[in-house]
C-alpha cells in the first residue's frame, strides 16, 4: 500500500524458513520498483536475519506460531518490524563485542549493527525494529 | 532438490551453489558438502557466481566446512564473490581463515 505515509507492507507468515524467502522476494521486488537497488542487499540481509531469528529462537520453529512483519519505505528510510510469539529475550544484556570469527554461529546481531542505522526492540524482546537510512533517496512519503 | 553443482578439477572439487546460501537452503548444501568430505575430498572451491546473498546461517556453513576440511588436512577456497558478499566476508573476518576472491 502506498500513500501519504509511504509504502507499507504488512504480512503474517507461519514459522518455516520458506516464509523468509517469500517475504524477501516481495520486499526486494518493491525496492526495485522504488529504485532502491543499491540498498537491496542490506535490507534483504536485515530482513532475513530478523525473520530467521524470530522463527528459530522466538517461535522455536513451531509452524503454528506466526511471525508478523511490517515493511515500510518512507522518505529516506526503510523500516522493518518483525514480531514473533516467543517469550522474548533480555536484549539489554546482549553482547556488543564482535563475534568470534572461528565460530559457526552468533553473527545475527553483528549483521544488524553493520547494515541498520537504528536497532530497537520491544521491552519484552519479541519484536525488533530495524531502520536503514537510504542515501540519494527521492522523497515520496 | 540439488542446491549445488559439483565438478572436479585436478585435485580440487568445485561446489557451485545455484541458489542463495540462506536459512532455507543451508541444510541441503551442508549435507552435500559433508558427503564430499566423507568421501575423502580434501580441497573444496566454492564458486559463488550464482549467489546473490547469504545470511548468518550461510556464513556458519563456510566456517563449518573450513573447520572440517582443516581437520582432514585440506582447505577451503571461495571464488567469484560479488562485492556485497566480499564486504560481508571481510566484515565477519572470514578472510583471515580461508582464501576468498571476488568476481
Amino acid at each position: 500500500m502506498t500513500g501519504r505515509r509511504g509504502t507499507i507492507i504488512r504480512r503474517t507468515y507461519p514459522s518455516r524458513m520458506e516464509s523468509v524467502d517469500d517475504f524477501c522476494a516481495e520486499i526486494t521486488q518493491v525496492m526495485r520498483e522504488h529504485g532502491l537497488t543499491d540498498d537491496i542487499f542490506a535490507i534483504e540481509l536485515l530482513a532475513r536475519e530478523a525473520m530467521t531469528n524470530a522463527i528459530l529462537h522466538g517461535n522455536d520453529c513451531q509452524e503454528d506460531k506466526r511471525v508478523c512483519l511490517m515493511f515500510r519505505i518512507i522518505k529516506d528510510m526503510v523500516v522493518i518490524r518483525i514480531t514473533d510469539e516467543g517469550k522474548g529475550f533480555t536484549w539489554l544484556s546482549m553482547p556488543c563485542c564482535a563475534p568470534d570469527s572461528a565460530k559457526a554461529s552468533g553473527r545475527g546481531l553483528k549483521i544488524y549493527s553493520m547494515y541498520a542505522s537504528r536497532i530497537a526492540f520491544s521491552r519484552r524482546g519479541n519484536s525488533v525494529i530495524l531502520t536503514r537510512r537510504i542515501s540519494g533517496r527521492k522523497t515520496d512519503g | 532438490m540439488a542446491e549445488i553443482e559439483i565438478s572436479k578439477h585436478g585435485s580440487s572439487t568445485t561446489v557451485r551453489p545455484v541458489k542463495n546460501i540462506v536459512s532455507s537452503t543451508v541444510p541441503d548444501i551442508r549435507s552435500e558438502i559433508k558427503a564430499l568430505i566423507a568421501e575423502g575430498v580434501k580441497d573444496i572451491v566454492i564458486d559463488l557466481e550464482m549467489v546473490e546473498i547469504m545470511d548468518s546461517m550461510g556464513i556458519g556453513l563456510f566456517i563449518s566446512a573450513h573447520n572440517s576440511l582443516l581437520r582432514a588436512g585440506g582447505k577451503l577456497m571461495v571464488i567469484n564473490a560479488s562485492k556485497d558478499l566480499l564486504d560481508l566476508f571481510k566484515a565477519m573476518r572470514l578472510d583471515q581463515h580461508f582464501n576468498i576472491s571476488g568476481s
